[in-house]
């Protein structure tokens, strides 16, 4: 589903991060972790086509993301704060996903229906800008929004962090769920191993933009990632 | 807005000679003393739109050791860094420099202007009191205006003229230095009076004001979600203007732009110089366009990486962007045709400066956008706020009023003003009907800078 041809990146003549292999099979839920500054929000911005790689590249179903529209049909993310549209309520913000991606009004209602719980009450009918509500709401709404357009692919940068403890929980459910009933593709970031190697089959550590090890997750792969970073 | 400081240079230096020309029998002093009661209370208005109360700004400050009654002057005192409180040095002491000191002496003169300046000061006071209690009613600022049309009804049928007392007010601090004590009383009033008052209020909760929704307006555009990808474009970038700081400021402008040509046109000497008209109409029909096409990407950037990513093609983004000048400057171009009034050749060259608004400047501004690769922050106000602002947005507003007089000026000399019209509305005319392949030509060009754009795009500052 998607594919990595020697990718490389620089900034300022350092390389940030350079990956010469790597293949995410369609369905694979795929976990990257790593500690700051070893590429993970770099990778997949260059998944998205949000930066230009020095060389390299990367095929989403075959065909390069760089420079073309034909992934975007079919590709969820949402990495940072700057995917929110934070002048617009919540609701106005899943209509104007929603319809660009070719959903009818009642599509997205009923998606809505279906995210009750996940929101916890805490989104819809607040009549307030994106803007307004606290990181973690704003996190459960971009969220939301990104796997709202039924995509293969979904692209999630930490998406645990800032959410509170019940919300982690169902995330994670919600996340097994979709890989396992929809067959979505799922690239995941985290700094937290718990999360990561229980929603992820396949863990990738990244160090200083290069892959350290590349994990299938199994019982003992908690065990393994601790001693991974427990470094000194 | 560099541009809008320098007309307030040049309107201060100019005010004595304006003043002579507009009153012929009353001295400049005397009817700039009514007039300033008018500024004071328009101030006013424009503060309660734009300026922010300074009591949000003091939550960073709250867990930190330092006394409430420092935060409370701080918080006072940082009010007056706003751009209204600067305003009377532009427009009122090259007046009070270049005029009075002849008649009264550089004494009183200066005297004066520290009146004025008490004054409008006190304003900025009183504002922070007045916003903090009427914040959540926007429609306050309605009943403001209405209040000053009535007062400006009374006076103009002599029933009650407030702008007599103010010419009665600066004419006697012109004689006597001690009427300076009443605008000094009450700032020191003010000043303590809202001292106590943010102390009062000083809990972070009370600070931020609940927001108030303008979902009327957005009901009434939800029409647009019909015309697919395109309208909902143009309905997420019409809350955008509505809903930010930064851009309804440019809202605010609107009016002023429309009017600019009242100070050209009732005078003789513009009116032979046509190639000057020229300017006042791409001007008077082009504002807006120019005003918000030359953020027109920049206005996204704050989530640009969503625009990128999300299911939306570039051509569709680009053409939303060109509808949304161009439809709004085509309605207001309706409000521009009462200016036939000065003659059929301003209605007629007008016409053909909105033709070239639309045809050539918007899609120039489209292309151009690609050189933009500021971020900008919607929530800061736009006066003195150089924040997305780079050299490039100067030069690029440039040739949007200079080209049209250089193509209109040699015609015109040549072969009269006709073929200059018709050249100019031509020109306009093209660019229409091939809008969407300009348009293209812009995507292109932005597809080139897309990843540098972007990376600006994401740069705080």
């Amino acid at each position: 589903m998607i594919k990595v041809e020697n990718i490389t990146k620089k900034y300022v003549g350092e390389t940030v991060l350079n990956i010469s292999k790597l293949q995410i099979h369609r369905g694979e839920s795929f976990g990257l972790v790593g500690n700051n500054g070893a590429g993970k929000t770099t990778f997949f911005r260059l998944v998205l086509d949000l930066i230009r790689a020095n060389s390299g590249q990367i095929l989403s179903d075959g065909k390069p993301v760089a420079g073309s529209e034909h992934w975007k049909s079919y590709t969820g993310s949402f990495l940072d704060e700057s995917f929110l549209i934070d002048f617009l309520t919540a609701e106005e913000y899943f209509q104007f996903i929603g319809s660009i991606n070719g959903l009818s009004k009642g599509d997205i209602d009923l998606f809505m229906q279906q995210f009750e719980h996940f929101f916890d009450g805490e989104i819809i009918g607040k009549r307030k800008y994106i803007r307004d509500y606290s990181k973690g709401n704003q996190k459960k709404i971009g969220i939301t929004a990104a796997i709202m357009t039924n995509p293969k692919i979904l692209v999630l940068d930490e998406p645990f962090s800032n959410l509170d403890p019940s919300t982690q929980i169902r995330l994670k459910k919600l996340l097994r769920s979709l890989q396992q009933d929809q067959d979505v593709t799922m690239l995941i970031s985290s700094h937290d191993l718990n999360h990561v190697t229980e929603v992820c089959d396949r863990i990738v550590v990244l160090e200083k933009g290069n892959i350290l090890h590349d994990i299938q997750t199994s019982e003992s792969t908690l065990k393994d990632l601790e001693d991974i970073f427990a470094v000194e | 807005m560099l541009i809008m400081l320098l007309y307030l240079v040049l309107l201060g230096v100019m005010l004595d000679k304006i003043l002579l020309e507009v009153v012929q029998d009353k001295d400049p002093e005397n009817v700039l003393g009514g007039v300033l009661i008018y500024y004071f209370l328009i101030v006013f208005v424009l503060r309660f739109f734009l300026q922010s109360i300074p009591a949000i700004q003091a939550v960073p400050y709250l867990h930190l050791p330092v006394k409430r009654n420092t935060i409370g002057h701080f918080l006072v005192l940082k009010s007056f860094t706003s751009f209204f409180n600067l305003l009377p040095f532009f427009l009122f002491l090259p007046f009070a420099l270049k005029w009075l000191p002849a008649f009264y002496g550089w004494g009183s003169a200066l005297v004066w202007f520290i009146g004025v300046l008490s004054f409008e000061w006190t304003m900025n006071l009183k504002l922070i009191w007045f916003k903090r209690k009427n914040t959540d009613k926007p429609q306050i600022s309605l009943l403001l205006m209405v209040a000053i049309v009535l007062l400006l009804a009374l006076d103009h049928f002599h029933i009650f003229s407030i702008s007599s007392i103010g010419e009665w007010y600066f004419m006697s601090l012109l004689k006597q230095p001690l009427c300076l004590l009443i605008p000094m009383m009450a700032f020191v009033f003010w000043y303590v009076y809202n001292l106590k008052f943010i102390r009062k209020i000083i809990y972070t909760e009370e600070l931020v004001p609940k927001k108030s929704q303008q979902e009327q307006l957005s009901s009434g555009l939800n029409r647009l979600q019909k015309y697919g990808v395109l309208g909902e474009l143009i309905l997420k970038e019409v809350r955008l203007l509505f809903r930010n700081k930064r851009s309804k400021t440019v809202l605010f402008l609107i009016p002023f732009f429309l009017l600019y040509g009242l100070i050209f046109y009732p005078q003789e000497v513009y009116m032979q110089k046509t190639s000057m008209l020229v300017f006042v109409g791409i001007f008077v029909t082009g504002g807006f366009l120019i005003a918000y096409g030359q953020y027109i990407m920049a206005w996204e950037s704050a989530h640009f990486d969503s625009i990128l990513t999300s299911n939306i093609g570039m051509f569709d983004f680009f053409h939303a962007k060109y509808l949304l000048m161009a439809i709004p400057t085509g309605i207001l171009y309706f409000f521009t045709i009462p200016y036939a009034y000065f003659g059929m050749e301003i209605f007629w060259l007008n016409l053909a400066a909105l033709f070239y608004n639309l045809g050539v400047n918007a899609p120039i501004l489209l292309y151009t956008a690609s050189y933009n690769k500021k971020r900008m922050d919607l929530s800061k106000g736009a006066m003195m706020n150089y924040q997305g602002v780079g050299v490039n947005n100067f030069l690029m507003v440039l040739p949007l009023l200079i080209l049209p007089m250089l193509i209109f000026w040699p015609l015109n000399m040549f072969f009269g003003y006709v073929v200059a019209v018709l050249a100019l509305a031509g020109l306009g005319l093209i660019g229409i009907v091939f809008h969407k392949s300009l348009i293209k030509l812009a995507v292109q060009h932005f597809e080139n800078k897309r990843y540098e754009i972007a990376e600006g795009y994401r740069q705080k500052y």
